[in-house]
């Protein structure tokens, strides 16, 4: 019985707008972000840059940051993502005060130090822009405060790393979250990458990643935002189109046990979810076994399969749940705002991160070709995130069955009467 | 197993409003008449027994299977709800046949009966038709269909008549009356007319309580003696009603012909009334005056 039913599921969402219109939206973000297949092309000796790589290195880590937070220090501006949207923080004098002691803690410099550090980095940055002017013969509207020099803090002596992450802590939380303090932001620092490292990337991508693993990841970046959202259509739609048809009775009276109607239901969703992801991923897949061909490599066929169910399929199978689960409850739209809300946070608070964001985001973040070694770094996590998504998806999916099944005892209908009679009362 | 349905001492409250007091019934095969005003319970009777509602006192059996089973009696029941329909989009015969899914049957067996019905109910030639393009009759006895599809041996249809044409009703009405010649069949309505037409059996409910419950035949005994009919004066009419039960009146010409209930069983006559058979409106009408001493319908 499940199978058929799940058959007669499918082809009612070949009959649905709805359906067509999640297929569209697919597609627009696939053509539109995916863009042109562009190849990292393999590095060459004497390049005068092999891009950045992100760096390990404590001490840099420790440097580069402290460097930012005396640079916003001294312009008493705050440049901060919460949420994942720019916003410009300045703090009070005693904000400033808080800071500037948690530069004392890091740097190990009193007050006045920082005052002359403040003015010999001034006179630098003067004597440079006079000699830009001067012997470069541009225009003071020409030069950025980037082009000045910065001069590197002197570190506070012995200080360790842990110490310094919880200076920063304090300086993210007085900002008020998604600053350059922030434990992803201090992940994230990078550094230059020098010939070697570029050519072993690209190795990575060729050997390891056999072209199209890494496309695949990209891939999946780009849909997994998309596929976060779009299904919680789907199952709004489906749930609510009992009543709306009326059938809901006529159903709720037929033999079939309440497992079977909503697995059904739920399968058929996940299935046509999962139909036009796969047929977009030939796209890219056609493009890496054509590229892999042309330069002599191999490419993993199934590759694109791999990553859509590891990592794709957790996004649909959440969306799904949730989308069943809340819509059955309220029997309203309001699994939508729900499933938006999350969605769009997890969605902006990755965007100072779009390479190997994990954690227990909603949407894990990969908006690269390559960068393998990120890969490797965030797999484990990635999996314990699709792993617990998975879970949650399936309590989920059993709790609106056991919903599914009051439903039709009419349960649910006596707790609607006793509200709205309370609420006749409270009104009289 | 008996083929019958047994309510005692049920009853039903939504939050503080009790729908159901106290029912007791007893419903035998056959075509089996609920008839009451709008709001009288008869649809959450219905849905007790379909155990799409739960109750909160009392027992139910059905053929033998208490109602808390609730999967037995699905397999044993049909239902066709006041407002039925399916999804728009779906043709006659996949209506039948999702529908036909759900109910447990097998390929073959959806394959087999899905025409047999279809043609009973007369829809042999729409099974492409989409569901949104049906009219409220064709909708119904798809509804009907679907409802016998597993082949129940209750079947339980609210108001099926309600918002159909006089033909369509008469069609409704036959059909329904050669399914209860092998279950029992449950015909909730507020049209008099439906009751009189097809059922033996009725019960009459009135603010969740059962006024009465009986034969036909037993109804119209209450009200015997108490119909009348007289050709009277236009004039006169505002009089008859304020002094009796006016159920009918006819006007022709200068002249009215009035079908009245006496308000006691001895109240006085004038001149030119003469007694007349009665139906089952008058001993409806005649019941509800005498239970709730309302004439506020007349």
């Amino acid at each position: 019985m499940l199978l058929t039913l799940m058959k007669k599921e499918c082809a009612q969402y070949l009959k649905s707008v709805t359906y067509y219109i999640f297929c569209i939206c697919l597609a627009l973000d696939f053509f539109t972000q995916m863009g042109e297949f562009d190849v990292p092309t393999k590095p060459e000796a004497g390049w005068e840059s092999y891009g950045d790589v992100r760096t390990t290195d404590k001490d840099l880590i420790m440097q580069e940051t402290l460097n930012k937070l005396w640079s916003e220090y001294s312009t008493g501006s705050y440049t901060t993502y919460p949420i994942g949207f720019y916003k410009r923080v300045q703090l009070d004098t005693a904000g400033e005060e808080k800071i500037a002691q948690i530069i004392t803690n890091c740097t190990g410099m009193t007050e006045e130090e920082i005052s002359a550090f403040k003015e010999e980095e001034k006179n630098i940055r003067e004597s440079a822009m006079e000699k830009m002017l001067e012997e470069q013969g541009m225009e003071p509207g020409m030069i950025f405060e980037n082009d000045l020099p910065d001069l590197d803090i002197p570190m506070k002596e012995g200080l360790t790393f842990d110490v310094f992450c919880q200076e920063m802590k304090k300086a993210d939380n007085l900002l008020g979250g998604g600053s350059s303090y922030s434990e992803a932001e201090l992940q994230s620092t990078t550094r230059p990458q020098t010939y070697e490292e570029a050519l072993e990337e690209y190795n990575s991508f060729i050997k390891k990643d056999k072209i199209t693993n890494a496309y695949a990841r990209l891939f999946c970046d780009y849909m997994g935002i998309m596929l976060a959202m779009l299904p919680i259509f789907l199952a709004v739609s489906r749930v609510l189109r009992d009543r709306r048809a009326q059938a809901e009775q006529v159903i709720h009276m037929k033999s079939a046990s309440s497992f079977s109607i909503i697995l059904s239901r739920y399968l058929a969703a996940v299935l046509m979810s999962l139909i036009p992801v796969l047929v977009l991923s030939c796209c890219p897949l056609l493009q890496c076994m054509y590229y892999a061909d042309r330069i002599g490599e191999a490419y993993d066929l199934f590759a694109f399969v791999k990553y859509t169910c590891f990592w794709l399929l957790p996004h649909i199978l959440i969306t799904l749940s949730v989308g069943f689960f809340v819509t059955e409850i309220t029997d309203s739209v309001a699994a939508v705002l729900i499933q938006g809300i999350w969605w769009f946070v997890s969605v902006f608070m990755s965007i100072g991160n779009l390479v190997g964001l994990c954690g227990w985001n909603l949407v894990p973040r990969f908006n690269s070709v390559g960068d393998y070694p990120i890969y490797e770094q965030m797999k484990e996590q990635l999996f314990k995130n699709r792993l617990m998504y998975t879970a949650v998806s399936i309590v989920l999916l059993l709790l609106t069955v056991l919903v599914y099944s009051k439903k039709r005892k009419g349960e649910f209908a006596s707790v609607r009467a006793r509200f709205v009679n309370r609420k006749n009362k409270l009104e009289v | 197993m008996e083929t019958q349905i047994c309510l005692h001492g049920v009853n039903k409250f939504y939050g503080t409003k009790q729908a159901l007091k106290d029912i007791d019934l007893t419903i035998p095969q056959g075509m089996f008449g609920l008839l009451g005003r709008n709001g009288a319970g008869k649809t959450t009777l219905m849905k007790v027994m379909a155990t799409l509602l739960p109750v909160n006192s009392g027992e139910i059996d059905i053929c033998g299977v208490p109602v808390t089973n609730a999967a037995k009696i699905r397999r044993m029941t049909g239902y066709l709800p006041q407002d039925f329909s399916m999804y728009g989009n779906m043709t006659v015969y996949e209506a039948m046949d999702y529908l036909g899914v759900l109910s447990g049957l097998s390929k073959q067996e959806r394959k087999e009966r899905i025409p047999k019905l279809l043609e009973r109910v007369n829809l042999q030639n729409n099974y492409r038709t989409k569901v949104k393009a049906m009219s409220g009759g064709m909708r119904r006895r798809l509804g009907i269909a679907q409802a016998i599809l597993h082949d129940p041996k209750v079947l339980i249809v609210d108001e099926p008549t309600a918002g159909l044409d006089p033909e369509e009703r008469v069609r409704f009405r036959n059909l329904l009356c050669e399914m209860a010649e092998e279950r029992i069949v449950i015909l909730s309505t507020h049209i008099v007319g439906d009751i009189e037409a097809t059922c033996e059996n009725i019960a009459i409910m009135d603010y969740g309580e059962i006024l009465f419950k009986g034969t036909v035949m037993e109804l119209l005994a209450l009200a015997e003696g108490s119909v009348y009919t007289a050709e009277i004066s236009k004039m006169e009419l505002e009089q008859i009603k304020q002094e009796y039960l006016v159920t009918g009146q006819l006007v022709q010409g200068s002249h009215v012909t009035v079908r009245f209930l006496l308000r006691e069983p001895m109240q006085e006559l004038f001149d030119g009334a003469t007694p007349c058979e009665v139906n089952v409106e008058d001993a409806y009408m005649y019941l509800m005056y005498r239970e709730r001493g309302d004439a506020s319908c007349f």
